[in-house]
């Protein structure tokens, strides 16, 4: 059993491997979009996502190159800053994109076996051979932002794995481009088009700047880069399966202890936190972990769902460890806590955080140069709203599963709460904690003892590219 | 300018204006001139002789039955053999043109990005060819295949195969559809494609696709460069000359594919630049009943070939490069050969369409110089009265430029040339055929008008075509222009500024 494990690790690529797709349709070459204040501070990191799809009945069914080339090419014409270039150095030493139909990546390859073999055995290193990125150079102007890699599994299957800087998109934005594709490749129309304001999220000169928490945590995550951190590259990582009667499980056991009602995101944030503060040993009093939200709707005025750019809000909570590690009562403690902290309206802290970067900006030198955000302390994050199992490319087929990955994973790790296959409150949780932590957890009798499905265990090859 | 000053000007030019269209129109219609009095005298004459007089005449013994007879037969003698000797009308039912699609698009920002990534280029070659492209007059629009969207590109013989059947296919359905008639009934097809010649040919490809007739002549030009359309026109004449009720179909194209030159020799660079995906189909008939519905009608084909002069054969070379790259050598002599290879075609040309003052004028401007050797410039006829439009070969800017200077032409006459260079960048042998296109599309096409084809090839050849317009024509709904029509004329900048 174990040796067929082994034959999965070759991942063979096409020899013509790296083209480039552009819009079908000529855009504003004279169109230049700033990017905001919230795509700068994200400009660290880059977003990895993988979309599998199941084994067509006969050969001729499935998914092929040519036809998702040309629908990419038909999108992308409703996407002109996915296909521009970066260009710095606009008056207020920003980076803007050029939309000059320069094009996205595409990389083809080949893998042996069929998709749902590779769900079963394949590990969290392999699953980064189905995307493909390339860092920024210091000069970008050539350099494409957003990468698709289209991978036929042999046996049967597809697997399309996007990759992009999270300077131009969150995972929301990426997946609506994703969902975007797929409707365009059945002959659809965008049913949530892009909505491009690059003033959407201006300093709001009425709201001065004022120290909130949430201003409060940046700052920690600024000064935090400058004290050493363990940069190894000892990053386990694993993706937990929870079906929705696990969930729904969960939830009432909360529901019971705490009379609120929590959502699947609170349940989960709060099951991880609990167990991932005891799997580790420290001196320290309390454990904190930084909730990390998309905002688009909690705005009073809010922004469409289509809204293209990084809307996300990170707060935190803490508590005393000795609270947190008990069996049940912590869980429903840490549920309340994350409960309240996500119910609070977020509408003055989103625009104080604005403020403080502005204010930040103005700063010469390299306080201005971005930081990490996902990081140092745990960040658990909410993407449980991203329609991933929307992007149907044949009609019928919704995807088997869909990966989520931020890079780099900095100071404790991260823990990804996604949507599942078997929608309702099915949830897919990535966890990439540092050191052996994730083997603790995973023990953790909380954790296990909701039974999920365990895949895309092991390191990932990449921790910090430091 | 003051206005007292203006005004003489002004109705000095005027005046010059009138004096110039009045020769005109007294050489053109000399005959009609001469005819005209005598007509009028002999009308005169035979009213004053009364019906009287007349009849006597035709009594006379001069006017025997035997002799009314004999001339009677002698006029229809001689008007069987003018008819019979008198050469079948060639018409050009219709034609269609490849139209690629949107996704094979090459953005002006995507080549040059490509043309850094690719590891076959030095940073010199990527300077000049983004040097090229600046100054090219290509626009956003302009496509190559599939397989040249690749960074580093190596494409097979599939490939080229693949692009070959692509373009010509989707043209000839089109053909088929618009034209109604059915791949059985062609007798003739002649394909030409300089650069991609594989075996079975592409006219053999044509054959098998459309399971033509096992008795169909056709005939594959390969090697002849950007202007074979013009020589395979002249092959379908020839052949509609000999047989009577028949039909031909010329495709002309050039498969971009397998020429993408990946070496550093700066005399091969320029194709890559310019070269872009297209093709065209020609259904060529002279059966009586095509009249009616042919778009036009073929008056002249001239061909000049300059290969004997060592210079003009080398202008245009295909060779290895020092690393053994295969690509196109263009020598720096191009323009000027090319200028010297017009003036040929033009002086064969000239006498054929020219209205007789032009001639005249032309004439009187040798004899002065030669005969009595006056210091004047060389008379260049104003081939602007032969024709009312211009198709140039959009080689290039260079090309057009020259052509407009040389001819004398207003940037209205070269517009189908710069717009198609503009929107569908060098198709090789196919480009004559969207200019054409462009003209329809426009509006400017009306019945009579006469079309004028340049094309120039390695060779060094120039070809050329004179059409005359049959019927007038309306934009059509499914052309390669359809969709873009109205966003032209643009008008290309000098060079436009690329992103380094």
């Amino acid at each position: 059993m174990g040796d067929e494990g082994k034959t999965l690790k070759k991942l063979v690529v096409c020899p013509r491997a790296k083209l480039t797709v552009i819009p079908a349709v000529p855009g504003q070459l004279s169109k230049i979009h700033p990017l905001s204040l919230l795509d700068h501070m994200m400009g660290v990191h880059n977003l990895r996502i993988v979309f599998y799809y199941k084994t067509p009945r006969n050969k001729e069914e499935g998914l092929r190159h040519e036809s998702l080339k040309e629908a990419l090419s038909e999108t992308l014409s409703s996407y002109p800053i996915v296909t521009g270039r970066l260009k710095g150095g606009n008056e207020e030493g920003r980076w803007e994109v050029q939309c000059n139909d320069a094009g996205v990546r595409v990389v083809e390859a080949k893998v042996e076996g069929t998709v749902e073999d590779w769900l079963e055995r394949a590990e969290a290193a392999d699953e980064e051979g189905l995307t493909y990125w390339e860092k920024m150079p210091e000069d970008p102007c050539f350099w494409s932002t957003f990468y698709v890699q289209l991978t036929q599994f042999e046996g049967g299957g597809f697997a399309i794995g996007l990759s992009c800087t999270h300077l131009s998109a969150d995972p929301t934005s990426a997946t609506l481009l994703i969902k975007a594709w797929s409707e365009i490749h059945r002959r659809k129309a965008i049913s949530t088009p892009p909505f491009f304001h690059a003033y959407a999220l201006s300093p709001n000169p009425q709201i001065l700047t004022v120290h909130t928490p949430a201003t409060h945590l940046l700052h920690s995550k600024l000064t935090a880069q400058n004290t050493p951190q363990n940069f190894g590259e000892n990053y386990p990582s694993a993706t937990f399966h929870f079906p929705p009667s696990s969930v729904r499980t969960l939830i009432s056991k909360i529901e019971e202890e705490t009379k609120l009602q929590v959502t699947p995101f609170e349940a989960l944030a709060a099951l991880f936190w609990v167990a991932s503060t005891r799997s580790h040993h420290t001196d320290s009093y309390t454990e904190s972990i930084c909730l990390c939200t998309e905002f688009r709707r909690l705005l009073q005025v809010p922004l469409p769902q289509g809204y293209f750019g990084n809307a996300l809000h990170f707060s935190e909570v803490s508590e005393k460890r000795a609270n947190l590690a008990r069996y049940n009562s912590g869980l429903a403690l840490a549920a309340r806590l994350i409960h309240e902290d996500q119910d609070k309206a977020k509408e003055e802290e989103i625009w104080s955080v604005i403020n403080w970067l502005a204010a930040r900006k103005s700063d010469s030198g390299r306080s201005s140069s971005p930081f990490p955000i996902y990081g140092p302390g745990l960040t658990v994050a909410n993407f449980e709203g991203v329609m991933s199992y929307n992007a149907v490319f044949t009609e019928g087929d919704r995807p088997l599963h869909v990966s989520y990955r931020v890079e780099p994973v900095v100071g404790e790790g991260m823990v990804l709460v996604l949507p599942s296959d078997e929608g309702d409150f099915g949830r897919i949780v990535v966890v990439t904690l540092q050191g052996d932590r994730l083997s603790r957890l995973r023990k953790d009798k909380e954790v296990s003892g909701l039974g999920p499905k365990v895949m895309f265990k092991g390191s990932l090859t990449r921790g910090h590219d430091g | 300018m003051r206005a007292s000053q203006i005004m003489p000007n002004f109705q000095s030019s005027v005046w010059l204006k009138y004096v110039k269209h009045s020769f005109q129109y007294l050489v053109n219609h000399f005959l009609t001139f001469l005819l005209v009095p005598i007509m009028a005298a002999s009308a005169v004459e035979l009213l004053r002789m009364g019906p009287k007089e007349i009849l006597r005449l035709c009594d006379s013994p001069h006017l025997g039955l035997v002799h009314i007879l004999c001339s009677s037969l002698f006029i229809v003698f001689m008007a069987t053999l003018y008819f019979i000797s008198k050469p079948y009308p060639i018409y050009l039912v219709d034609y269609t043109c490849y139209k690629p699609p949107g996704t094979y698009r090459v953005p002006r920002s995507f080549f040059l990005e490509h043309l850094k990534l690719s590891p076959s280029f030095d940073p010199e070659s990527v300077k000049f060819q983004f040097r090229i492209l600046e100054r090219s007059g290509l626009g956003e629009r302009t496509c190559v295949p599939p397989a040249l969207h690749y960074i580093a590109p190596d494409p097979t013989m599939a490939d080229a195969r693949a692009e070959a059947e692509l373009v010509i296919f989707s043209a000839m359905d089109a053909l088929f559809e618009r034209t109604g008639i059915k791949p059985q009934d062609v007798d003739f097809l002649i394909v030409n494609c300089s650069m991609f010649s594989p075996t079975p040919s592409l006219s053999d490809m044509v054959i098998n696709k459309y399971k033509m007739r096992s008795n169909i002549k056709s005939f594959n030009l390969s090697g002849m460069g950007c202007s074979p359309s013009p020589i395979s026109v002249n092959i379908a004449r020839d052949l509609l000359q000999v047989h009577a009720n028949a039909y031909a179909v010329v495709v002309s194209t050039e498969i971009v594919t397998p020429n993408w030159y990946t070496g550093n020799q700066r005399s091969m660079l320029l194709p890559n630049c310019l070269f872009r995906m297209g093709a065209a189909t020609l259904l060529l008939s002279n059966r009586r009943r095509e009249s009616r519905r042919a778009k036009y009608r073929l008056m002249h084909v001239v061909r000049t070939h300059r290969g004997a002069d060592d210079r003009a054969y080398h202008c245009v070379f295909q060779e290895e490069d020092v690393q053994r790259n295969v690509g196109i050598s263009l020598s720096k002599d191009l323009m000027g050969i090319a200028g010297e290879a017009l003036k040929s075609n033009i002086t064969t040309m000239g006498p054929l369409v020219l209205p007789a003052s032009e001639q005249l004028l032309f004439l009187l401007s040798l004899f002065a110089r030669k005969i009595f050797n006056l210091k004047l410039k060389p008379y260049i006829p104003d081939f602007k009265q032969a024709f009312e439009h211009f198709c140039i070969h959009a080689g290039g800017r260079a090309v057009i430029d020259e052509l407009e200077k040389n001819l004398q032409l207003s940037p209205e006459h070269v517009e189908a040339s710069r717009m198609t260079l503009h929107r569908f960048g060098n198709t090789s042998s196919s480009s004559l055929w969207y200019e054409m296109n462009y003209i329809e599309a426009k509006g400017r096409m009306k019945k009579g008008d006469r079309s004028w084809q340049i094309g120039f090839g390695s060779g060094f050849k120039c070809n050329s075509l004179v059409w005359k317009c049959n019927r007038s024509i309306k934009a059509e709904a499914d052309g390669p222009w359809a969709d873009c029509i109205d966003q032209y004329p643009v008008h290309t900048v000098e060079a436009v500024k690329l992103q380094q």
